[in-house]
């Protein structure tokens, strides 16, 4: 049981990732960023091709690299793409969204192969550590404490940084922001790019846990979405609550219920919407979206 | 908030067109009428395979229209539609196999299961509304789609429930290509024609009401709640009927019908289609079915990179759907949401 | 003396530590015309929505018609006959303004489900509504396309169409011009005599040439309740307006006439 937690952990903090970068751009533009998953394919590919030929530090920091700097690209790509339908409805930009996603994940299987990849830990990291007497990957103990190490980092930026303060503002109230004389467009952008890269560093740090392979970026994105549901939109907060609850009932939840193992994710989902719409620790928006 | 128009917006000559591009009546019966004409007439003129997509574009094409009378006329984006129409599948694969293969009784059936699906499942969802409501609309979508893959003494688990005999018509059996697609056309035209008049109707005023400004339409006096779980139903109960339509065509019902793959089609298709308008989500449906499964193919399996394509497009150069487009200057869409 | 309409007794609704109406109690009659005045944070717009059932009261009792109704939803005591506008425009952006007019009549009928639409006695009714307040013109007219006035016009229409007993107006004549502004007080003086009739209003003018009697709300409180005349020359609803030192009058003898 110990060792499903400590999975639920590891898990927790690859969705961390991912989800934060979803959640702020949700809350800010209230758009459905559907290419999410996708952008977790690039980067879980980026491992794949880069540490294929041999996995050291060298490519598996080259393909974390890589993978931000694509990550930021194609965030700002669909911030550009985004915002001349600022004033349509949301179904329309989640469409785009969607469809830019649909071509990025198809793309990466043309280019590649539908064969499921693994991709090996870095060397150091590819031992195991003994908990409660079983070996557990020795890896996913380091991205527990990377996961610890960013998301303390990311909190501070919010929290207490002039650009974070930007960025909840921009949050709770666009036009207000706007009204002081700043271009909200740029902070969308960042946001954007931003967060695409932490969903590419998503792909590349989980990459030793999921692999790549074609589909994933649905089930991921699927789990990214509820993550950030349950957290409360906009909040990197709810994003690290939220993950860190499905982490658990991916991992714990499924051992301990295992006939209702398909229905807890959705099951958990339904209830904390039904209870608390908001989510755990959603934001007030000061105007209607 | 819009300029002032000057009363030349207004058709003084022309019959008044509704908000939504719902043609005026003087002008829809000959055009549905000549466009009803034509389907039934193409089994003279197209090939097995070909009729077999062209009747899968007509239940997707129902499933959509029902899904539209939620996304577009109510204003609730929805993601249970797959749900619905997998209930409305299974339900008549089961008793075609087990109890009766009589078409109409499939049909009517299937339309039963899938409003006591939406009954039974929706009451949480009406609650909400926004990004809330389609996230709980997709996970009443997922719980389903596990539901089918779970329950395989009922549903045959995720090989789906295969051998469903044909249904038949009376002395008629819907065994070729030729007369499965006059029933699917034919069930298709009835669900359609019930989500139509739903929405020509005052119930349809008031679903559009709603969609507007609901807590408008509760100072007026309007039981909202009550309203917009009543279209819940109906939505998912003409889902259920599309569903009785493929297992007719096809004789083989698999989870992947309930799962996020149908139900994103579905949306899709309306948006693109143009939502509100009923028969433009039908031609939506046509666009990603043909994208997808026909010229998919020849793309070497590629065909999601053309969807993608395609709705990448389509959001820019078609802002009211196909309808919109087709509709021109006289359509003046529903409030955007 | 008829019974009254409308009775609020000792209403109070805080939020939070802040008590936005402070034990309110207010009496009125079939076919008043009573202004609801006050200076801004008074309580005027809580009043209205505890009158109207947007918000529920934290302590205290409404009656309408002699029915409780404390703890009735809006659309309820909407059937009952209590309609209202609101202060910013909210109307059906994609409807027309005889469309918009219609659902408020095929519920008034009980035709709200499902029964077809045609072209006839509810389509009629509609129209002769939208003359009553003049829009005739616009009858089929998206609301989206219509002018700040004329969809002030169309509220007010939504609102009547009802048939209601009691009808509540929310500063009805912002953001309106003195034409439109007159328009807006003739239509008031048309309305049935029956119908009772209560104004929150900013704009005092307006206020004195449309209502017979005032009440004068203060933080929270329900300061005066009495007629027109009475109100416009009292010296504490002054000191409520402009402070204690105050040196201008308030309220100008004689209202200025319409441009």
């Amino acid at each position: 049981m110990l060792i499903d937690i400590v999975n639920g952990l590891a898990i927790g903090c690859v969705l961390f990732i991912l989800a934060a970068g979803l959640s702020l751009v949700f809350g800010m533009m209230d758009v459905l960023n559907l290419a999410h998953g996708a952008v977790y394919l690039v980067g879980a590919y980026t491992a794949y091709a880069l540490t294929d030929g041999g996995i050291s530090w060298g490519t598996f920091l080259a393909s974390i690299g890589v993978a931000l700097v694509l990550g930021m690209v194609i965030g700002a790509g669909l911030a550009g793409m985004v915002a001349p339908l600022a004033k349509r409805s949301h179904l329309d930009q989640a469409l785009l969204t969607l469809g830019v996603g649909l071509v990025l994940s198809e793309g990466i299987v043309a280019v590649f192969d539908s064969d499921v990849h693994a991709v090996a830990a870095p060397p150091g990291l590819d031992g195991s550590v003994s908990i409660s007497g079983s070996p557990y990957p020795a890896y996913r103990l380091a991205l527990i404490g990377f996961g610890i190490l960013l998301a303390a980092g990311l909190y501070l930026l919010v929290e207490r940084t002039r650009t974070g303060a930007l960025i909840r503002a921009t949050v709770t109230d666009r036009g207000m922001v706007e009204a002081l004389g700043v271009d909200s467009r740029k902070v969308l952008f960042g946001v954007f790019a931003g967060g695409c890269a932490l969903a590419a560093l998503a792909g590349v740090l989980g990459s030793q846990i999921y692999g790549a392979r074609p589909g994933l970026d649905e089930g991921v994105l699927l789990l990214a979405l509820v993550v950030v549901v349950i957290g409360g939109l906009g909040s990197i907060k709810g994003a690290l609550l939220g993950a860190l609850l499905i982490g658990q009932v991916e991992t714990l939840g499924r051992a301990q219920l295992q006939e209702f193992a398909p229905f807890l994710l959705f099951g958990v989902m339904a209830l904390v919407l039904v209870l608390r719409p908001r989510g755990i620790a959603g934001l007030q928006k000061a105007t209607a979206g | 908030m819009t300029s002032v128009q000057t009363t030349t917006a207004i058709a003084t000559e022309d019959p008044p067109v509704d908000r939504d591009g719902m043609v005026d009546r003087r002008k829809t019966a000959p055009v549905a009428g000549a466009v009803l004409v034509l389907l039934a007439l193409a089994p003279f003129v197209l090939d097995p395979n070909q009729l077999n997509t062209l009747g899968r574009i007509l239940y997707y094409g129902l499933l959509a229209a029902a899904l539209d009378l939620l996304v577009g006329v109510v204003g609730l984006p929805s993601l249970a539609a797959a749900a619905y129409f997998a209930i409305g599948a299974y339900t008549a694969g089961l008793l075609a196999r087990d109890v009766t293969t009589f078409a109409p009784a499939l049909l009517l059936a299937a339309g039963a299961a899938g409003g006591i699906g939406a009954l039974a499942s929706g009451w949480v969802a009406v609650r909400s509304r926004g990004i809330f409501f389609l996230m709980l609309t997709l996970a009443i979508g997922e719980i389903v789609f596990q539901l089918t893959q779970s329950a395989e003494g009922l549903t045959g688990g995720s090989n789906g429930l295969y051998g469903i005999p044909a249904q038949e018509l009376g002395s008629v059996t819907l065994g070729g290509a030729a007369s499965k697609y006059w029933w699917v056309l034919t069930g298709a035209a009835i669900g359609f024609g019930l989500v139509w008049a739903v929405a020509r109707s005052s119930f349809g005023l008031t679903l559009r009401g709603i969609r507007d400004n609901e807590e408008r339409m509760r100072a007026i006096g309007y039981p909202t709640l009550r309203c917009t779980y009543a279209a819940y139903v109906i939505s998912g109960a003409v889902a259920g009927m599309a569903g009785s339509l493929l297992a007719a065509q096809q004789q083989i019902v698999t989870p992947a019908d309930a799962g996020f793959g149908t139900a994103v089609l579905a949306l899709v298709a309306v948006i693109i289609g143009g939502a509100g308008t009923l028969w433009g989500p039908v031609l939506g449906a046509a666009v990603v079915i043909l994208a997808r499964d026909e010229i998919g193919q020849s793309l070497d399996g590629h065909g999601p990179l053309l969807l993608g394509a395609v709705f990448i497009v389509s959001v820019y150069l078609l802002p009211q759907g196909i309808a919109g487009a087709l509709l021109g200057r006289r359509h003046r869409p529903g409030a955007a949401r | 003396m008829t019974a009254p309409l409308l009775e609020l007794d000792g209403l109070v609704r805080r939020f939070g530590g802040f008590c936005a109406v402070d034990d309110v109690s207010l009496s009125v009659e079939p076919g008043a015309r009573l202004g609801v005045i006050g200076p801004n944070g008074a309580g005027k717009s809580t009043l209205f929505k505890l009158i109207t059932g947007g918000l529920k009261p934290s302590a205290g009792r409404v009656q309408v018609a002699g029915d409780d109704v404390t703890g009735w939803p809006e659309y309820r005591r909407a059937r009952l006959g209590v309609a209202q506008t609101f202060q910013h425009s909210s109307l059906f952006l994609s409807l027309s303004c005889r469309e918009a007019v219609e659902l408020v009549l095929q519920r008034a009928d009980g035709s709200g489900l499902r029964v077809r639409r045609r072209r006839g006695p509810v389509s009629d009714a509609a129209d002769a509504m939208l003359e009553r307040v003049g829009l005739q013109e616009r009858r089929e007219a998206v609301t989206s396309s219509l002018s700040h006035g004329e969809r002030r016009q169309l509220e007010i229409a939504v609102a009547l169409a009802a048939e209601p007993r009691l009808l509540l107006l929310d500063e009805p004549s912002a953001g309106m011009s003195p034409a439109e502004t007159q328009r807006l007080a003739e239509l008031i003086e048309t309305l049935p005599e029956e119908l009772s009739v209560i104004l929150v209003e900013h704009d005092l003018d307006f206020v004195f040439r449309v209502v017979a009697d005032v009440a004068v709300m203060h933080l929270g409180q329900m300061i005066a309740r009495d007629s027109a005349e009475v109100i416009r020359t009292s010296e504490e609803v002054e000191r409520v307006y402009l402070g204690a030192a105050a040196s201008e009058e308030l309220f100008i003898d004689e209202p200025e006439p319409a441009a």
